[in-house]
C-alpha cells in the first residue's frame, strides 16, 4: 500500500515536469499514469473481449471446415506458411486462426460464467451464514471446509468423467470452483457490517432483512466481492482450459482454446504452433486479468492484500 | 491445547466422512459402469452375473453402507479392470508421486522464499518489480502449456533432457520444474508480504539500532517471523500441488497415482477413482490439521486464543 502512495508522492512531485497529452491526461483521470503494464493489459483484455464477441465477423472460415489437402500448413510467419492461412491449419487442414476465434469465444464464455456462478453463490452462502449464524453458519463453515480439503481439479474431473458432459455440467462445475472463497469473505464483511451503526440504523428504523442487505450491506461489499471475482477469474479459465486440456471439458464440434492445445500436444513435433498459439493467447489473457486484479485490489481495497 | 487440537481431530475427520461420501454418491449415482466395460448387446445375464459379482445390484444406500464398513475393515474396493485391490494399485504409485512432490516442494520453498525475501528486501526497485512480475507470469501460465514448452524447447529442439517416462533422474527435471515454477511464483508473492509485515516491526528496528549485521537481522530476526504466515499459506498450497501434478503426470507420463486416477476415471474404474480421493483428500485435511498445530507452536498466541474459543 505504502509503495502506492510512495509512487504517488513521486508522482505529484514530477508533475509539473511532464507534459501529459490527451492520453495522459486520460490516463491519469483513470488512474494508470506510470502503470504501463496494467494499461497495456487492460488493452489486451478489450482486444481479447473485442475478438470474443465479433471474431465471428472476421471468421475466415467455418471452424470445422476440412480440408484434407491442406493438413498442418505453416503459419505464414513461417517458412511455407501463406496468407491462404495465417496461423496455419491443423492436422485436419481445419483453419487454426479461425479455430482460435471460436475457442477463445467459449472459453471467455464459460470463464466469465463460471465466475459469475461461484461468485454469487458464494456470497449469498456467506451472507447466509453471517445472518443466521448458529448450526446455519456452522454447516456452510464445514462445506468451506470440504470444498478446500480436496483439490478441485480432481472432483472436477471425476464429475465430468462419471456423470457425464454437455456444455451446462461443464459451466456448472466450473462456476462451484471458488466459491468458498467469495463466502469466507463475504461472512466475515457481513458479519462486520452488522455491527456497523448504518445497519443498527437501518434496522431500527424497521427496515426488513432483504431490504437491508439489497440496500445498504451488499453496496457496501460488493467492491471486494468485484475485486475477489477479478481475482479468480484467470483461475476459473485456467480451469476449464486445463479440463478440456484432458480432454473432459469442452467436446467437438466445439471447441475452446484449451481444447485446440489439447489437440496440438500431439503435433508438437510437425506442428508446433497449433499449440503454442492458443497457449500464448490463454497465458496473456489469465496474466493480463491478474495483473488488473491486482491493480484493482491495491487501489479499490487495501485490506485484502 | 489438548483440548484444541482434539477439537480439531474431530472436525477433521467430519469433513473427510463428508468428502467421501459425496463423492461416493454423485459417482454411484451417475449411472451403470457396465456399459463403458462391457460392449452393447452383451446378454443381460452376463451383466446380471457381473453385477451380483460386485455388489452394484443393491441399492445406493446398501452399497454406501457396505462402503464404509469395508473401509474400516481396512478394504478399500477391488478394481473392476484388473481384480486387485484398490489400496494396492495407488499405493504401489505413490513413490513416484511422492518422489515429483517432494522435489516440486522442495524447489519452490527454497526459490519462493529466497526470492520473496530479495523483492521486500529491495522493496520498490527493478529487482522487486521483476520478480513480482514474474511471479504472476508464473501462475498465469498454463502448467501443461508451460509442460508442453519446456518439452519443445528441451527434448524436442536440444535434445538434452527426456520427454516422457521415470527411469532416470533426468526424467525428473523437467515435471519438477513445471510444477515448481508456478508453485515458486505464489510462494514468493506471500513471502513478500509477509517479510513486508515484519520489516516494518519495532524488533527490526531494534536489531539495527543494536548494530546486529544484515544477514543477521535478515536470518535471526526476519525470517523466522515471516515463516508464520507463509507456513499456512504452504500448507494451502498442498492441495495445489496434488491437483496440478494429477495434470503434469498425464503431460509427461509420469507413472504416479495422479496418471493412475486419470485413467482410472477413463475406465470408470470406482474404486481406484474413490481410493485415490480419499487418499488426496486425507492427506490434504491431515496437512491443514498439522499446519494448524504447528501455527500453534511457531505462535504461541494463537494456540491460547484457540483454547479460549
Amino acid at each position: 500500500m505504502s509503495t502506492q502512495q510512495t509512487n504517488t508522492a513521486a508522482q505529484s512531485q514530477d508533475e509539473p515536469r511532464i507534459r501529459r497529452g490527451r492520453t495522459g491526461a486520460l490516463l491519469a483521470r483513470w488512474g494508470l499514469s506510470g502503470e504501463w503494464l496494467v494499461t497495456a493489459a487492460l488493452i489486451y483484455i478489450g482486444f481479447i473481449l473485442f475478438v470474443a464477441v465479433f471474431g465471428f465477423l472476421f471468421q475466415p472460415y467455418p471452424h470445422t471446415q476440412m480440408d484434407l489437402f491442406n493438413q498442418l500448413q505453416p503459419p505464414v510467419f513461417m517458412q511455407g506458411g501463406s496468407w491462404e492461412h495465417i496461423f496455419g491449419t491443423d492436422e485436419l487442414g481445419r483453419d487454426v486462426l479461425s479455430r482460435l476465434i471460436r475457442g477463445l469465444r467459449l472459453s471467455v464464455l464459460i470463464g466469465v460464467i463460471g465466475t459469475v456462478i461461484g461468485a454469487v453463490l458464494g456470497s449469498f452462502l456467506g451472507i447466509v451464514a453471517a445472518h443466521f449464524r448458529g448450526w446455519v453458519e456452522e454447516v456452510l463453515m464445514m462445506l468451506v471446509d470440504v470444498q478446500v480439503s480436496l483439490p478441485f481439479i480432481i472432483f472436477a474431473l471425476a464429475v465430468l468423467a462419471f456423470v457425464g458432459n454437455s456444455l451446462t455440467i461443464l459451466i456448472i462445475v466450473v462456476g462451484i470452483d471458488g466459491w468458498e472463497r467469495y463466502a469466507r469473505l463475504a461472512r466475515s464483511m457481513v458479519l462486520t457490517a452488522n455491527q456497523q451503526d448504518y445497519v443498527l440504523a437501518v434496522r431500527s428504523l424497521g427496515l426488513g432483512n432483504f431490504r437491508i442487505y439489497q440496500r445498504h450491506v451488499l453496496p457496501n461489499i460488493m467492491g471486494t466481492l468485484i475485486v475477489q471475482a477479478t481475482i479468480n477469474l484467470p483461475g476459473v479459465i485456467l480451469l476449464e482450459s486445463t479440463l478440456s486440456f484432458l480432454g473432459l471439458g469442452v467436446q467437438p464440434p466445439m471447441t475452446s482454446l484449451g481444447q485446440i492445445l489439447g489437440v496440438g500436444r500431439d503435433y508438437l513435433i510437425l506442428a508446433p504452433w497449433i499449440a503454442v498459439l492458443p497457449g500464448m493467447v490463454i497465458f496473456f489473457l489469465t496474466l493480463s486479468i491478474a495483473t488488473v486484479g491486482d491493480w484493482l485490489r491495491d487501489r479499490l481495497d487495501p485490506t485484502l492484500k | 491445547m489438548t483440548r484444541y487440537i482434539l477439537i480439531k481431530i474431530l472436525r477433521s475427520t467430519f469433513t473427510l466422512w463428508i468428502v467421501v461420501s459425496a463423492v461416493f454418491l454423485i459417482l454411484r449415482a451417475s449411472g451403470d459402469p457396465l456399459y463403458s466395460i462391457f460392449s452393447l448387446g452383451t446378454p443381460e445375464s452376463t451383466l446380471d452375473v457381473f453385477r451380483a459379482k460386485w455388489g452394484i445390484d443393491k441399492s445406493i444406500f446398501e452399497q454406501y453402507v457396505i462402503y464404509l464398513s469395508d473401509i474400516t475393515k481396512g478394504d478399500f474396493g477391488t478394481s473392476f479392470f484388473d481384480g486387485q485391490p484398490a489400496w494396492d494399485l495407488v499405493v504401489e504409485r505413490l513413490p513416484k508421486t511422492l518422489l515429483l512432490g517432494g522435489t516440486t516442494f522442495v524447489i519452490s520453498v527454497v526459490a519462493g522464499v529466497t526470492l520473496g525475501a530479495i523483492a521486500a528486501l529491495k522493496r520498490g526497485t527493478f529487482w522487486d518489480r521483476g520478480i513480482m512480475t514474474a511471479a504472476v507470469a508464473s501462475f498465469s501460465m498454463p502448467s501443461y502449456f508451460l509442460a508442453l514448452l519446456l518439452i519443445l524447447l528441451f527434448s524436442l529442439k536440444l535434445r538434452w533432457l527426456p520427454t516422457s517416462g521415470a527411469s532416470t533422474w533426468q526424467h525428473l527435471i523437467l515435471p519438477a520444474t513445471t510444477l515448481g515454477l508456478t508453485l515458486s511464483g505464489s510462494i514468493a508473492r506471500f513471502v513478500r508480504s509477509a517479510m513486508l509485515e515484519v520489516l516494518r516491526q519495532s524488533y527490526m528496528r531494534t536489531a539495527r539500532a543494536k548494530g546486529a549485521p544484515k544477514w543477521r537481522q535478515i536470518v535471526w530476526h526476519a525470517l523466522p517471523n515471516a515463516a508464520i504466515p507463509t507456513v499456512t499459506v504452504i500448507g494451502f498450497q498442498l492441495g495445489w500441488l496434488i491437483g496440478g501434478s494429477v495434470v503434469i503426470e498425464t503431460v509427461f507420463a509420469w507413472p504416479g497415482a495422479g496418471r493412475l486416477f486419470i485413467t482410472a476415471i477413463g475406465l470408470r474404474d470406482f474404486a481406484v477413482v474413490q481410493m485415490f480421493i480419499l487418499m488426496v483428500a486425507s492427506t490434504v485435511i491431515i496437512a491443514n490439521l498439522l499446519v494448524d498445530i504447528l501455527y500453534g507452536l511457531l505462535d504461541p498466541r494463537i494456540s491460547v486464543i484457540g483454547v479460549k474459543k
